[in-house]
């Protein structure tokens, strides 16, 4: 499922509990007793709660819409203020079609005559547009809340901790990839701290999209390394583990000319990847994190640390060796049996390279 | 006054603030232009907006209290240890049981203030009042869904490290800032041959059971706990804060300290004391957002790396803590710590080089 879809999804859920709500919050016990009501006419729950679900709907839609007009990679680069500033505009004025349309619609019902015009007035005058806004505010604020936390966490992690089902600790086969920035130290020198910093911005933020299409997780994010790990099965499926990382080192030579005129350097990324057994367990209490433990996680960034020695831009251990399926598209160079910092027995450790 | 008691307030009036707003904000919700309504002359009764307002304050106000209370009711180690969903049950419950004394203060308010303002004293008391079934029912939902919305943000705050949540929403990183702050490496001595010992499982017990054990120390030494990597914790302050009382010395004798107190419990559990060494360094680093997915506030620059390798060099002078030269000019001299220069290591890839210091507490 498409990231976009999944965000206008979200979106149309949010929007309908609010509107249902909304129309709770207002009308439920406005005309209970006969004996005594604030309204002369009963109201008609059930048309409010159709008229709350359909602009919910348009409303909805019409945000996405905004959310997704401003999620350019131009837009991303220009200062939070900014943004902030353009988005809150943006949904002022949708919003303002939003209401307007409730009353529309409200006199589409009831057979109003001149009804666009007297709606556009009733919405300027009435102090109800005040309690819509007000509501509307409230919900996207809400709305915008959840999604930052949920990216915060990362898609399915909230569920994790909220189950508790890395309460006790858990044995898992997974694999793991350290992938980071070649030459860091000399590029960081010739840039000054603050670019250096965008650089890892621009980069971390290019691989998001790779990162969602071949279904691996992000575990950390350790300087300017990323640490990727992914279910057995999920990283053998379609070689989805090693087609990441060839597709990221595509994305950012496809960027080349973004990257050399912005930092004067294209930048390039060196990886070494392992699999086996870890335990998983969440750790802390403020600060609470999904974790996982164990020398497979050890050897992966050792194996990466010796792609500057066989210049080599991916390699990996025996074990992924082993398990990975031979489909022909990857070749694969035995580099040798390679004793690494702290390990009392040498890892057999290959190559990998794409076959064109 | 206390910690405890401070954060008890601290909470007080965060609650009792979004409390009365959310209070307040529901009477716009419900009345706002009910008089306006699309044919004119629909109201019967006028709708005293003054009052429903001191009702939705009052009602406010004792919710807030309410869940601050609730609040400190799980504020328990029992609940601590569990994951989300113990303490999320409990909650809702507590919160049912105060959302209905609530509702009756909004009756009894509304009886009380309707009788002296209401110029139709002819109404029959009994009905007196817009005060229905469904009117509750309103209510309840409305309270149900602030005080859980309350307890997510609250949450979430919590698992994201305090304040982090904020610096995020609010965009303070967004573009990269440089900043000078103080950095601790600590990690589990021995880590390889304990994990050895103990096998997957029980080593990921322990390690479980250590971060938990530093979290009040954590928050009593206004430190953050940026990242835990494998056994290793990397804590930070702002300069100031970690100067101020030398909270980043005292942080690491006070997590040592606590582990000795609880001896017994890790000679029974895992049949051994856990043990942690520390690296720490000062420095200008820039800090900014990183990711779309799984974002996080990262700090960026050679600060870390010499934390970390200065960490790594415990072992080599049989040290528990070290600490670096410019840490060591930052810190003011106090004669309750001894501070010995011991070596001095060379910076990766750059000719200068710097002084490492031996930190021990009298």
């Amino acid at each position: 499922m498409s990231k976009r879809f999944k965000e206008i999804r979200f979106n149309l859920v949010a929007w309908l509990i609010a509107g249902n709500m909304f129309v709770i919050f207002r009308f439920f016990g406005m005309y209970d007793f006969e004996q005594y009501f604030i309204l002369k006419k009963p109201i008609e729950m059930e048309l409010m709660f159709l008229e709350a679900n359909v602009v919910a709907v348009v409303n909805g839609l019409l945000l996405s819409l905004v959310d997704i007009l401003m999620d350019t990679p131009k837009l991303k680069r220009e200062s939070f203020r900014y943004i902030l500033t353009i988005k809150s505009i943006a949904y002022i004025v949708t919003m303002f079609i939003s209401i307007v349309s409730i009353f529309v619609l409200h006199g589409i019902i009831i057979n109003r005559d001149n009804n666009l015009l007297y709606s556009l007035n009733y919405t300027l005058a009435s102090q109800y547009t005040i309690a819509l806004y007000l509501y509307g505010a409230f919900i996207s604020l809400l709305i915008n809340f959840l999604k930052e936390v949920n990216k915060k966490f990362g898609p399915g992690i909230l569920v994790k901790l909220f189950s508790g089902r890395y309460y006790n600790p858990r044995v898992e086969d997974r694999m793991f990839m350290f992938i980071d920035l070649k030459a860091s130290t000399t590029i960081a020198e010739k840039l000054g701290h603050i670019r250096y910093s965008r650089l890892i911005q621009d980069c971390f933020y290019d691989v998001t999209d790779v990162v969602a299409r071949y279904r691996a997780e992000i575990y950390q994010y350790v300087g300017d390394e990323i640490v990727l790990t992914w279910e057995l099965e999920k990283g053998i499926e379609n070689d989805n583990c090693f087609r990441f990382f060839f597709e990221f080192k595509k994305k950012i030579e496809s960027l080349c000319d973004y990257y050399k005129e912005k930092y004067g350097v294209v930048p390039v990324f060196k990886a070494g990847m392992n699999c086996g057994t870890v335990t998983v367990a969440e750790i802390g209490e403020l600060k609470k994190e999904i974790a996982y433990h164990g020398d497979v996680l050890n050897t992966a960034s050792r194996i990466q640390d010796q792609c500057n020695q066989y210049n080599k831009p991916f390699l990996i251990s025996n074990n992924l060796y082993k398990k990975m399926p031979r489909t022909g598209s990857f070749r694969f160079d035995l580099i040798g049996e390679i004793l690494l910092k702290g390990k009392v027995q040498p890892v057999g450790i290959y190559s990998v390279e794409i076959l064109k | 006054m206390t910690r405890r008691t401070k954060n008890l307030l601290k909470n007080l009036w965060f609650n009792l603030g979004i409390s009365i707003a959310a209070g307040n904000l529901f009477v716009v919700y419900r009345f706002f232009g009910t008089m306006d309504y699309y044919d004119p002359g629909i109201i019967i009764t006028p709708v005293h907006l003054a009052i429903s307002f001191i009702q939705g304050t009052g009602a406010g106000f004792v919710n807030g209290i309410a869940i601050t209370f609730i609040d400190r009711l799980v504020d328990t180690e029992a609940f601590k240890k569990r994951s989300f969903r113990y303490t999320l049950i409990f909650k809702s419950a507590a919160y049912c049981v105060s959302i209905i004394f609530c509702v009756a203060l909004i009756f009894i308010l509304d009886y009380l203030l309707d009788e002296k303002t209401s110029s139709g004293s002819q109404m029959d008391p009994a009905v007196g009042t817009a005060l229905t079934l469904q009117y509750l029912v309103a209510v309840f939902i409305y309270m149900m869904f602030l005080n859980v919305s309350i307890n997510f943000l609250k949450e979430a705050n919590k698992k994201f490290g305090p304040g982090i949540l904020f610096k995020l929403f609010s965009g303070k990183y967004y573009q990269p800032v440089v900043e000078e702050r103080i950095f601790m490496f600590i990690d589990l001595k021995a880590s390889t041959t304990i994990a050895e010992r103990l096998g997957h499982l029980k080593y990921s017990r322990l390690i479980q059971d250590c971060f938990y054990e530093i979290t009040d120390i954590v928050d009593k030494f206004k430190a953050e706990i940026y990242q835990y990597v494998g056994d290793e914790i990397v804590l930070s302050w702002e300069m100031d804060t970690g100067i101020e009382n030398n909270n980043c010395f005292c942080l690491y004798f006070a997590f040592r300290k606590k582990l000795e107190e609880n001896r017994g419990y890790y000679q029974q559990k895992y049949d051994l004391l856990p043990e942690f060494k520390a690296g720490m360094n000062c420095g200008t680093v820039t800090v900014c957002e990183v990711g779309e997915i799984k974002k996080d506030i990262a700090y960026h620059g050679d600060v870390l790396n010499t934390a970390s390798r200065i960490q790594g060099l415990c072992n080599i002078y049989n040290k528990e803590v070290l600490i670096s030269e410019s840490l060591n000019k930052a810190m003011p001299k106090e004669r309750s710590f001894i501070r010995e220069l011991i070596g001095e290591i060379s910076l990766k890839g750059k000719e200068t080089v710097v002084g490492v210091y031996s930190l021990e507490s009298v």
